[in-house]
């Protein structure tokens, strides 16, 4: 080897140490410097951690049947990092989904922010998509038909679907404003299913995993599990087939009557538990899209009214309770016109006994009893009887209604209050109020849940009757009782009220509204709430139709609510099996047929 | 003493110990990147071992002086067999260069061309010293062009670049003036532009960008560069330990088709880490300085063009190859000498390496 050849074999042994010692440094660079970065990098690529949803709780009735459950359906999650054949998904979403192409392209491959060439990892493109729907895409990510070599460039990877859920309320609008919803999260935002959020949403578990490259999990390393807590079940005090007739009757009124609002209450008088409750408008759950805002409203919590004549009980019962008078003691009426005041009644009355004031819903005389309590003791009663106050009914966005405190009070508040102006109450106020009537004295927390179950049964919580205070002393409430009989009857104002075969107490009211500072002649609140069968009531049932489109004279709470009662009430006492204690119309007929059929016998 | 004991005793036994221990190793690494697959490429790789062993030892006791009357025939049949992969060619990841043997398997005849390629221009240098260098090169290319052309057309970048290198270092050796060798080089630095802009195929053009910016198609191109760059990375100084459960490589991020043939310096560099990364190059540096000494010692100038021409074609598949796996080099399939899973491939290096041997055995000093 001659020298020049030497000295170019020496270069030639230069390139290749320096080329190795070059693959030397950067494999130094690689795996120790970089180490912890590619390190986390392999345990991203690998490593997930998938949640184990919760499955959320149901809601029962009390006779056990379901009002809110679960539809299973799968959420649409593209891994952009895999993502291949990005347009080929796009126009699968198209067809099966319906989404807007340009929109959902964008989405598919949208990268992390301020990197344009980093897409993201997890991309949720569509939630709660039918599993059929999602089957169905999933079988078109491969199409099987083609060749295997075809297969792998048009096969679409990077797509997953997580099991999800759907609430789904099988009775669509009915008891819609009891139930509530749920938001895009599952999460209840209205409703029991707001009340209740933390028993029925549950935990989520997870559960460490490890993928493959083509995201099939590797079953071998699974890692750790936490397994998610399901919802607890809640049963409500509601009854289906209670709710069933109300919301029928009440579609019938509100067909009859066009009003803006309308609501309805059924409660247990002794527990204070609701066994119906529907609002007019309603909304279905199922359907959320385009419905106004005020159709989520729950009336029978979040809306007040002034009272109208029910809240003359509240007087009444008050100076029963107090011992001031006696049912029968008498009570001038001014003859229809009581000057001091400029208060009117609908009907001319010199005198009329406390039990007439309100079979014939005197305003004077009320007004007169009250006075006869005195301004401190009236407000005490008012807010003994609930009014002012939240009833702790655990339906979210309760409002208080309004009751001035005396300080407060005009000259002639006190003739007006009685009556149920200046004040207003919520329909669940005033059907809690009565119920005091009803049961004897006790004021109760009205309850729409009975117990909360966890999945397996096993009664987590329950909820026993709870009474807030003694309000008046049963004689007193049975007193008052028997004046709302007469009320009910046939020569007080809500005879249309009546059901057959039973004694039915209650009052009538009718308030007319404030339209720009003044009562309106147009406009009014009519209700009626009572309760069945007087002696031992099952149920006190609120009617209250809000501006029923009637004329004047017949817009009032005797003839526009009263009738509901009845049907409900007739209805309902037949579901809950009540014997009827009075003769029924037709017995009646029969009897007195009988008898003539005697006479026929004997000529 | 026989002529044969004496050339068994006479062997470079640095080349016979590397060759053999790198073999070895290799159906190690073949065994640890695909054991957890059905296939069992590592049992197919051993018997190949045996085989290209063989080989050696058989082209080491032959003088590689009687190569010169094979080279020319070898080099026929080699672009035959290339012209054939045209017609009945097998097509691996877009390229058909492919033959199937019956009973053997695939072969890459541009494997052949290479070896019987060095064989021919060392002959040619060695028996025309006296031409003018500029001749010289026109031969040259001339020898080596239409195989390269060729193996390009199939297409098969990896392996044509295989040739620049072999050439460039035979000619170097062989006496050229500098000044020829710089001319050439810089005529073919000013082709590239042309060549990456007209005559690259869209998937290579990929390659290349992909290679510059890994970010730009993270999921197409430079898919499986990011995944070595995170086994490697992983890998860390010591590794993940032999056959470890859960390495990358295990869980198919390397894509299956490569992890044991190109990218099995990458299932190395994970489980064994830098030590194991660094060994393998120093190994393979002290295999080709043998080489280089082999050459050293040459009794004469076509032992010493084939020694070189075979060092510099297992420098560039290493080069390739690892530089390949760690960002350094752009993605070309070349196989990593006597470690990538392939029998033919392994059995034509073990041949080169027997040749280089032989021409050590056959040094000058050994009298006789």
């Amino acid at each position: 080897m001659n020298r020049r050849t030497k000295s170019r074999a020496i270069c030639a042994c230069l390139g290749l140490v320096c080329g190795f010692t070059g693959f030397s440094i950067r494999l130094l660079h690689l795996q120790v410097t970089r180490h912890d970065y590619y390190s986390a990098q392999a345990r991203s690529k690998q490593c997930e951690r998938e949640i184990l949803v919760a499955r959320r709780g149901l809601i029962f009735d009390r006779t056990g049947q379901v009002l809110a459950s679960n539809q299973p359906t799968k959420n649409l999650v593209v891994d952009g990092t895999l993502l291949t054949n990005s347009e080929r998904l796009a126009d699968l979403l198209v067809k099966h989904l319906g989404l807007d192409r340009t929109k959902v392209f964008q989405r598919i491959t949208q990268t992390e922010q301020g990197k344009r060439n980093a897409p993201k990892p997890y991309i949720v493109v569509q939630k709660n998509v039918e599993v059929s729907v999602a089957e169905a895409i999933q079988a078109e990510l491969r199409p099987a038909e083609l060749s295997s070599a075809e297969i792998k460039k048009q096969e679409i990877r990077g797509v997953s679907f997580e099991d999800s859920a759907r609430r789904s309320l099988p009775n669509d609008s009915f008891l819609s404003h009891v139930l509530g919803y749920v938001n895009s999260q599952n999460k209840g935002v209205d409703g029991i299913e707001s009340g209740m959020e933390a028993d029925l949403h549950g935990t989520d578990g997870y559960r460490e995993i490890e993928r493959t490259r083509k995201g099939t999990e590797m079953v071998r390393y699974r890692g750790q599990e936490v397994a998610a807590r399901n919802g607890n079940n809640v049963s409500l005090t509601i009854d289906m087939g209670l709710q069933m007739i109300v919301e029928q009757e009440l579609d019938a009124t509100i067909k009859k009557y066009h009003p803006a609002g309308a609501t309805v209450i059924m409660m247990e008088p002794k527990t204070g538990r609701i066994l119906a409750l529907a609002n007019r408008p309603d909304y279905n759950p199922n359907k959320q899209k385009g419905v106004p805002e005020e159709f989520r409203l729950n009336l029978a919590v979040q809306a007040q009214y002034e009272p109208g004549s029910t809240f003359k009980i509240v007087t009444i019962a008050g100076v029963l309770n107090e011992g001031i008078v006696s049912l029968d003691d008498p009570v001038q009426c001014e003859n229809g016109y009581w000057q001091w005041c400029d208060l009117r009644d609908h009907h001319a009355y010199a005198t009329l006994s406390v039990n007439d004031v309100l079979v014939h819903s005197s305003n004077i005389g009320v007004a007169k009893l009250a006075s006869n309590l005195g301004d401190d003791r009236f407000y005490e009663y008012i807010h003994r009887f609930g009014f002012g106050d939240q009833t702790g009914i655990a339906l979210p966005g309760e409002i208080k209604g309004k009751v001035f405190p005396p300080y407060e009070w005009s000259k002639i508040s006190i003739t007006r209050i009685p009556m149920g102006h200046e004040v207003t109450a919520t329909p669940i106020q005033i059907a809690t109020a009565i119920c005091v009537i009803a049961n004897g004295g006790m004021l109760m927390t009205p309850q729409v849940i009975q117990s909360v179950a966890d999945e397996n049964g096993n009664i987590v919580k329950s909820y026993p009757p709870s009474p807030v205070r003694r309000v008046i002393s049963t004689k007193t409430a049975d007193h008052v009782r028997d004046a709302l009989i007469e009320v009910a009857s046939k020569k007080g104002t809500a005879k249309d009220a009546q059901v057959p075969g039973f004694v039915v107490a209650g009052k009538t009211g009718t308030a007319q509204k404030l339209v720009g500072g003044r009562y309106s002649n147009e406009k009014s609140v009519c209700s009626f709430v009572g309760f069945m069968p007087a002696e031992d009531p099952a149920f006190v049932l609120l009617v209250l139709i809000d501006e029923p489109k009637a004329p004047r004279e017949k817009s009032v709470g005797g003839l526009v609510a009263g009738p509901v009662f009845s049907r409900i009430g007739e209805r309902a006492a037949a579901y809950l099996g009540l014997k009827p204690t009075e003769p029924l119309a037709s017995d009646a007929i029969i009897a007195k047929r009988g008898k003539t059929g005697g006479n026929v016998r004997t000529p | 003493m026989t002529p044969l004991i004496r050339k068994l005793l006479g062997m470079n036994w640095l080349i016979v110990g590397l060759s053999i221990g790198l073999c070895i190793l290799g159906v190690a690494a073949v065994y640890s990147a695909s054991a957890f697959r059905e296939d069992t490429y590592w049992h197919k790789q051993a018997i190949w071992v045996g085989v290209g062993v063989v080989i050696f030892m058989v082209a080491s006791l032959i003088d590689y002086r009687w190569v010169k009357w094979a080279a020319l025939p070898m080099y026929l049949a080699s672009i035959v067999l290339v012209i054939l992969t045209y017609i009945k060619g097998e097509e691996h990841g877009g390229a058909k260069c492919w033959l199937r043997l019956p009973g053997i398997g695939t072969f890459q005849p541009s494997q052949l061309a290479v070896i019987a390629g060095i064989l021919t221009v060392a002959l040619f240098l060695s028996q025309f010293r006296k031409m003018h260098p500029f001749v010289k090169l026109f031969i040259t290319g001339c020898i080596v062009g239409g195989p390269m052309l060729l193996i390009l057309k199939q297409p098969d970048v990896g392996m044509t670049l295989v040739w620049v290198p072999v050439i460039m270092s035979m000619l170097l050796l062989s006496g050229i003036p500098k000044r020829y060798l710089i001319a050439l080089i810089l005529i073919a630095a000013s082709a590239i532009p042309w060549v990456v802009n007209l005559a690259l195929k869209s998937y290579q053009r990929a390659r290349i960008t992909a290679f510059i910016d890994h970010e730009i198609d993270p999921t197409g191109a430079a898919w499986a560069i990011n995944q070595s760059l995170i086994a490697i990375g992983s890998g860390g100084l010591s590794g993940k330990g032999f056959m470890a459960t859960g390495t990358q490589v295990e869980q198919g991020f390397i894509p299956g088709t490569t992890v044991h043939t190109d990218y099995i310096f990458t299932a190395i560099a994970e489980q064994g880490g830098f030590i194991a990364g660094v060994v393998l190059i120093g190994l393979f540096a002290v295999l080709i300085v043998a080489c280089l000494m082999t050459a050293h010692q040459a009794a004469d100038e076509m032992g010493l063009l084939i020694t070189v021409g075979f060092a510099a074609q297992i420098f560039f598949h290493v080069y390739q190859n690892i530089g390949m796996t760690i960002s350094l080099m752009p993605i070309t399939g070349l196989p990593l000498p006597l470690i990538s899973y392939g029998g033919t491939f392994l059995v034509m290096v073990m041949f080169g390496l027997g040749l280089v041997n032989s021409v050590w055995v056959h040094r000058k000093v050994l009298p006789g």
